[in-house]
């Protein structure tokens, strides 16, 4: 059964031995034979999960948004770099971590943002949403909120080993530091995710959520 | 393990990043101690948190809109990017053309003089100051001329046209055979048989 990834091959098209093992490879090829269009399909393929990735270490629409641009930017300068037997997902996913790193750099400490101000226990308590809901919406915004108070090593950690599902090798690998390190950074960060949330919880009326 | 230990581990227990020898005593320790257990449950339930995140709240038009402004971006610098990577085929005829004159000329080119001899030379007004090969007269000084050697000769050309001024042309011969220094410079008319003329 043909895949969205096999659209991307034009029909009749052959491609190396070594291109076809991984389907975003094949993409890749075409790029670097001077196929903008390609270059497309790689975006269709790979855009949400830059977005999401960005939009979890940044926690900013916005910026997300934004940091996601720079890094497709930056895929498509550099791909001529890209070694082809390296795994192109994790590779972007490395250029994603480093531009979002920046972003928060240039940005600073981030307190509490306008979306999760707005979060709907915020904004409209209690109307047209069930209870499960709005305890939900006020979950996720303090663990948005928790995140945004780790170091960015912290939060690129935990962010790929916990919410992604990379392995902690694969972490380290695509972070390119050692695995004990990522353990260093990815044990604080869940000891600081834990307190900031019984911290915020003991002193909400009512220990919600 | 004592309890320090133990609370140390536990936000790698509680995701299974540990080996299994301290996996299992951190869970040994667990089961005889309420306070360590506490604490592992409530890092159980804000990973459980954590790992139930709210999808990112970009939408296909989100998606479109992104890949709307990276692909404008790309195809405006596209054209530069891969400019050097394309084959251009008037670019390689170039190419070949000047390296076949290029062969050409080094043949044609006069061979460089085998010694560094002093050179003199006494050019008309109108010729162009490139150097040329050495053309020693049969009578060069006998003497030993010190380096650089400065010379001078009128040449035929110059000796009929006795209206004009000549330019005196001075070679400076350098160590190396390769390199000559030519200085062209305006000199008063004087006398063929003048004393001042060496020659």
């Amino acid at each position: 059964m043909p895949t969205d990834l096999d659209a991307v091959l034009l029909e009749g098209e052959t491609l190396a031995p070594a291109a076809t093992a991984d389907p975003l490879a094949q993409v890749v090829v075409r790029i670097l034979a001077g196929d903008l269009d390609a270059f497309e399909n790689l975006m269709a393929l790979t855009e949400a999960k830059v977005l999401g990735l960005a939009w979890r270490l940044l926690g900013d629409r916005d910026q997300a948004r934004d940091a996601a641009q720079e890094v497709f930017l930056r895929v498509f300068r550099s791909l001529e770099r890209f070694r082809q037997e390296e795994n192109l997902q994790a590779w972007m996913y490395r250029i994603t971590v480093n531009v979002c790193c920046d972003h928060a750099r240039k940005r600073g400490p981030v307190m509490a943002s306008a979306e999760i101000l707005d979060s709907p226990s915020h904004a409209h308590p209690g109307q047209d949403h069930a209870q499960a809901s709005v305890l939900l919406a006020e979950r996720r915004a303090l663990v948005r909120r928790a995140l945004g108070a780790l170091t960015p090593a912290e939060r690129s950690a935990l962010v790929l080993r916990d919410l992604e599902g990379f392995t902690t090798e694969a972490v380290a690998q695509t972070l390119g530091v050692r695995p004990v390190t990522i353990r260093s950074q990815i044990s604080s960060a869940r000891a600081k995710v834990q307190a900031f949330c019984a911290q915020a919880l003991a002193q909400s009326p009512g220990g919600r959520p | 393990m004592i309890c320090r230990q133990v609370q140390d581990q536990l936000p790698l227990w509680v995701e299974a990043d540990l080996p299994a020898a301290v996996l299992a005593a951190v869970a040994d320790h667990l089961q005889q101690c309420a306070a360590c257990q506490t604490r592992a449950e409530a890092l159980r339930a804000s990973q459980a948190w954590l790992k139930d995140p709210e999808p990112p709240p970009f939408d296909l038009a989100d998606r479109a809109r992104l890949r709307r402004e990276v692909m404008a971006r790309i195809r405006a610098e596209a054209p530069r990017k891969t400019a050097f990577l394309r084959p251009r085929p008037l670019l390689a005829a170039a190419a070949v053309l000047l390296a076949l004159l290029g062969t050409g000329l080094v043949h044609f080119l006069p061979q460089a003089p085998a010694p560094a001899r002093p050179a003199l030379a006494q050019a008309s007004p109108r010729q162009v100051p490139i150097p040329e090969p050495p053309i020693l007269p049969a009578a060069v000084p006998a003497r030993p001329i010190p380096r650089p050697h400065l010379a001078h000769r009128p040449s035929p050309s110059a000796r009929s046209i006795e209206a004009e001024p000549a330019v005196t042309r001075i070679e400076l011969q350098t160590d190396n055979p390769q390199v000559r220094i030519i200085w062209l410079a305006q000199a008063q008319s004087e006398p063929l048989d003048s004393p001042a003329n060496p020659l």
